[in-house]
C-alpha cells in the first residue's frame, strides 16, 4: 500500500512543497538557520522516508520533476547577469583575483586537512571540486579518480552549509559590500549559495551566479595540476 | 501566453546548453553553457530583457526549492560515510567557512582599493 502511494509522482511533489512552505513559515517566525526552507525540508523528508521505510527512488518519481528545473533556473541567471553587467565591467580585477586566490587557498587548506586526517588520494579527489556546481564537480571528481556519488553529497552539503554560515561570516568580518558577498557565496557554495545571494539582493545574485561560472572554470583548469600533486604526495 | 513565450526561450537555451555540453570534450555543465549563451543573446540584443525577465526572475527567485530532491539524495550515501563521516564533516565545514570568509575579505579589499583610485582619478580630472 505504502509502495503504491509513494511511487506516485505527486507523493514526492507534495512532500517537497509541503515541507518547503512549512519551512518558509517557520523561518519567518523564527529566523534560525535550521528553518532555512531548503535545509528544513531536506531534513524532514529524509527523516520521514527513513521512518516509513520508503526508498529514495520512490520519492524521486516526483522529485525529478523538481530537480529538472535547476537547469532553466541556472540559465535564467543570465538575466540577473545582464542587469548587473556594469558591476563586472567595473570590478573584474577584484572579482577574478578574489576567486582565483580563493580556489588556491581552498585547495591548500584541503590538502593540509587531508594530511592531518590521513585521507587517501581518492578522498582528496572527491573533496577538491566541492565548492562548484554539481554538474562540474561530477566531471572533475571522476577525472581525478574520486568517488562520484560521495562528491554529489558533499557538494550539496557544502551548499547547504554556505547558505547557513554566509550571513554570520559577513557580519563577523564586516563584509557589507554586495559584490564581495555575492562572489564569496557563489565561489564558496555554488548555486545554493546563489539561492541565498538572491535573498540578499540583485547585485549579490548576479555576482554569485557569475562566480559559479568563473570558479567552475578555474577548478577545471587546476584539476590536472592537482592530479600530478596527488600521485606524488598521497 | 506571455509566460509561455518566455518559457520557450528559457527552455531553448537550456536545451542548447545541454546539447553542447554533451558533444563538448571538456566537462562543462549544460546549465552553465546555456547561461553564457542566453547572456550573449541579451548582451547583443538578439533577445530583449522583457522577452524573458518575468518567468526568468520567478525561476531564480524560487531557485532554492529546486535543490530539495538532490539534498534528499544524501540519504543514499549514508553507507559510504561509515566511520569517516566526522572527519569529512569537519573538513567540509572548515574549508567552506574559510573559503567564503577569505574570498569575501579579498574582494571587498580589492574593490575598495579600486574605488578609491577611481575617486582620486575623477577628483584630479575635475580639478
Amino acid at each position: 500500500m505504502v509502495d503504491i502511494l509513494s511511487t506516485n509522482p505527486f507523493f514526492g511533489l507534495f512532500l517537497i512543497f509541503f515541507f518547503y512552505l512549512l519551512g518558509t513559515m517557520l523561518h519567518k517566525r523564527w529566523p534560525n538557520p535550521l528553518f532555512t526552507p531548503l535545509v528544513f525540508s531536506i531534513i524532514c523528508i529524509i527523516l520521514l522516508l527513513l521512518l516509513l521505510n520508503i526508498p529514495y527512488e520512490n520519492f524521486n518519481e516526483g522529485g525529478r520533476f523538481v530537480n529538472m528545473w535547476i537547469t532553466p533556473a541556472t540559465v535564467a541567471l543570465a538575466i540577473k547577469l545582464e542587469k548587473n553587467f556594469d558591476y563586472l565591467k567595473k570590478y573584474y580585477g577584484a572579482i577574478l583575483s578574489g576567486i582565483a586566490l580563493g580556489v588556491v587557498f581552498h585547495t591548500i587548506i584541503l590538502v593540509i586537512m587531508s594530511i592531518l586526517f590521513r585521507f587517501d588520494s581518492e578522498l582528496v579527489a572527491t573533496l577538491f571540486p566541492k565548492s562548484v556546481t554539481t554538474a562540474i564537480a561530477l566531471g572533475v571528481s571522476e577525472s581525478l579518480g574520486g568517488i562520484v556519488s560521495l562528491t554529489v553529497a558533499i557538494v550539496v552539503f557544502t551548499g547547504v552549509l554556505g547558505t547557513i554560515v554566509g550571513p554570520p561570516i559577513f557580519a563577523l568580518f564586516n563584509i557589507t559590500d554586495p559584490v564581495a558577498q555575492g562572489v564569496a557565496l557563489g565561489s564558496g557554495s555554488h548555486a545554493m549559495g546563489t539561492a541565498k545571494a538572491i535573498e540578499l539582493g540583485d547585485v549579490q545574485a548576479a555576482m554569485s551566479g557569475l562566480s559559479i561560472i568563473i570558479t567552475g572554470i578555474i577548478i577545471v583548469i587546476l584539476a590536472p595540476f592537482l592530479m600530478g600533486f596527488l600521485s606524488t604526495f598521497f | 501566453m506571455r509566460q509561455l513565450k518566455q518559457l520557450f526561450w528559457i527552455f531553448l537555451f537550456s536545451f542548447l546548453g545541454d546539447y553542447l555540453s554533451l558533444i563538448s570534450p571538456v566537462a562543462v555543465p549544460g546549465s552553465v553553457i546555456g547561461m553564457v549563451l542566453m547572456f550573449a543573446a541579451l548582451r547583443f540584443k538578439w533577445l530583449k530583457l522583457n522577452q524573458v525577465d518575468e518567468v526568468g526572475n520567478w525561476l531564480t527567485d524560487n531557485m532554492a526549492i529546486f535543490f530539495v530532491p538532490a539534498g534528499v539524495g544524501l540519504m543514499t550515501n549514508f553507507s559510504i560515510l561509515g566511520d569517516i563521516w566526522w572527519q569529512l564533516l569537519v573538513t567540509i565545514a572548515v574549508t567552506t567557512i574559510l573559503m567564503i570568509a577569505f574570498v569575501a575579505v579579498i574582494v571587498q579589499y580589492l574593490k575598495r582599493k579600486s574605488d578609491k583610485k577611481n575617486n582620486q582619478a575623477s577628483v584630479k580630472e575635475s580639478v
